[in-house]
């Protein structure tokens, strides 16, 4: 997998891909998930019991949502053998319609799961971008290298690994940009998910995602 | 810029004030604005500049499935077990590796540590031998401030783990900052943190890397010193006895803190603590750091801890705080931040008698917040 990676053939994206939506491929998940199993049910009391401030189940909650997207994300990348990309909005909201019982939820709860998938999101790309063997060279820092296309993945990775640290210290003046930030560029989501996963208001995280984009920019390419 | 502190906050919400200006209108505002502030301005017109160029940046939709991990090879992600500890969540990440939030695996689960996985790449069999040296010293520190060294070992794939007393708080600038804390208590705050340093240093224990990250302030206002003596056993200071400055600079855990004898690879002391200690006081008063890096390559880290001079708090605080630096508070500081061991204050205590003689004087009695932000 980390060869096929490497191929210049899996480093094109197509430019905006519709959420839930993989064109031209089987989705790996038909939507036919989203009717209640056990696993689903049980995520959904967990998601529950969250929402009303229970620690332990925010825990849970990450773990079980990092492992989902880990395990839905080598789904596709066994897919991606056939020449398929798919971009981690998709294996969000993938994870979700398989995780939860959409019957039992309010709109609050789905914000909730975006949010704390978000997190579980950045970790699961910083520890790859580490595992890839990126390491912070210095020097000057490449703002190409996050965008996608013809860029080698090692340096991506690198890219990514500064992004994640410079985040890391944005969390410290402003805990809540982070987040923003976290929501946007980690997992992929819309502003208006972005808004939802946050809990405030569209206007709000437009905000404070061009903030963050200008303290990263500085911060990352000054 | 990357200091913590009301500095940024002050940059970040003229930023956004200025943002809903019409360009040609921002030079005057930021004239009126800014006038006699020529720092705060050089940063709220670099964001600015920033925002312009930044259109496009980080806009992708969602990270590619290319940039995922590959099957069964992370450790420590959430319910993977790490000696005794079963990982619950990430909670930070540093230049040392991963820290997470874990429990006993054995079914203690109301035990939660912290548990430190360092990362790989660092000489694991020479951190293993320097930890089992360490810790009976290290295990011994027992102090109301220091987070205790629980436990530690190395993993089946020979990654060194520690897990230490879990602490919940904010780091000792973000609370004052939060708080709005004035002078005198950001002072008394740092004499806890003296103490703490003062008690370990009895013990013959230095703690190397000490940053506003490693000092925790509680919900319930009790300091923690995080880490205390792992950067000994993990960064290696003397055994390759390399007179290499630039490659001792790459080994630096946390460039922005260290001690020039740090850099240089020269033994560190007891002095070595006090010249932190001098770099997280100035932090905690100016908002900045005393030591900025543009960036953080050996050749920029040995320029800017080797070579040049701090500039006194009193003239890159925030307007409000100036005069309540000016002299002593100055004196103290700048002294903690001798390039020479030598010249610094030879202990924390000494270091702390100063600023407990600070903190009495007159001036602050009859003006008991002269810092006071907020």
């Amino acid at each position: 997998m980390r060869r096929s990676g490497r191929n210049p053939a899996t480093l094109v994206l197509p430019a905006r891909r519709p959420a839930r939506m993989f064109a031209g491929a089987t989705p790996l998940l038909s939507m036919s998930d989203s009717v209640p199993t056990p696993v689903s049910a049980a995520i959904t009391e967990v998601l529950l019991q969250a929402r009303d401030g229970d620690r332990e189940a925010v825990d849970r909650l990450f773990g079980q949502v990092y492992d989902e997207l880990r395990r839905v994300a080598h789904r596709a990348l066994r897919g991606e053998l056939t020449g398929h990309t798919l971009s981690t909005t998709g294996l969000v909201h993938e994870a979700y319609f398989k995780l939860v019982d959409q019957t039992r939820v309010e709109w609050q709860d789905r914000g909730h799961f975006f949010g704390v998938a978000s997190r579980a999101m950045r970790q699961i790309l910083v520890e790859y971008a580490r595992r890839r063997g990126a390491v912070k060279r210095g020097g000057q820092f490449r703002a190409v290298a996050l965008e996608e296309g013809l860029v080698p993945a090692e340096e991506r990775a690198e890219a990514l690994l500064a992004v994640d640290e410079a985040l890391t210290r944005l969390a410290e003046h402003d805990p809540a940009m982070a987040r923003v930030v976290e929501c946007r560029f980690f997992a992929g989501l819309s502003e208006e998910e972005t808004a939802e996963a946050t809990g405030t208001s569209l206007r709000t995280v437009q905000r404070q995602w061009r903030r963050a984009k200008a303290w990263l920019y500085e911060e990352l390419t000054g | 810029m990357t200091g913590a502190g009301y500095q940024w906050d002050e940059a970040d919400r003229l930023f956004d004030e200025a943002l809903d200006l019409p360009p040609g209108e921002r030079e005057r505002w930021l004239d009126r604005r800014c006038a006699g502030r020529p720092a705060l301005r050089r940063q709220v017109e670099s964001l600015l500049r920033a925002d312009a160029a930044a259109t496009g940046f980080l806009e992708v939709e969602g990270r590619r499935v290319a940039d995922l991990p590959a099957e069964g090879a992370e450790r420590g992600a959430a319910g993977h077990e790490i000696g005794p500890y079963r990982v619950v969540r990430e909670l930070a990440r540093g230049g040392m590796g991963v820290v997470y939030l874990a429990g006993r695996a054995d079914g203690q689960p109301d035990q939660r540590v912290a548990l430190k996985l360092v990362r790989k790449g660092l000489d694991s069999d020479r951190i293993h031998r320097r930890f089992l040296a360490e810790r009976r010293i290290l295990g011994r520190l027992d102090h109301r401030n220091i987070a205790r060294l629980l436990d530690g070992g190395i993993t089946d794939d020979g990654q060194p783990w520690f897990a230490m007393e879990f602490v919940e708080g904010s780091t000792i600038v973000a609370h004052s900052d939060a708080r709005g804390l004035g002078v005198p208590d950001r002072l008394r705050l740092l004499l806890e943190v003296c103490a703490a340093v003062h008690y370990a240093h009895g013990r013959l224990v230095i703690h190397r890397d000490l940053k506003p990250g490693n000092i925790l302030v509680t919900a319930d206002g009790r300091v923690k010193l995080l880490d205390f003596g792992i950067a000994k056993v993990v960064e290696g200071d003397d055994e390759a006895g390399t007179q290499n400055v630039t490659r001792t600079a790459d080994r630096i855990l946390t460039p922005e803190y260290a001690a020039p004898e740090q850099v240089r690879g020269e033994p560190v002391t007891a002095a070595t603590d006090v010249y932190a200690l001098g770099v997280v006081l100035y932090e905690l008063l100016t908002g900045r750091r005393a030591q900025p890096l543009a960036r953080r390559t050996p050749t920029e880290i040995v320029k800017a801890v080797l070579l040049s001079r701090p500039q006194p708090p009193s003239t890159v605080a925030p307007g409000e705080r100036q005069a309540a630096l000016r002299g002593e508070l100055d004196a103290i500081v700048l002294r903690a931040l001798e390039k020479e061991p030598g010249r610094r204050h030879q202990t924390v205590a000494a270091l702390a008698d100063e600023i407990g003689r600070c903190l009495d004087s007159v001036h602050y009695r009859d003006n008991p917040h002269p810092g006071r932000t907020s």
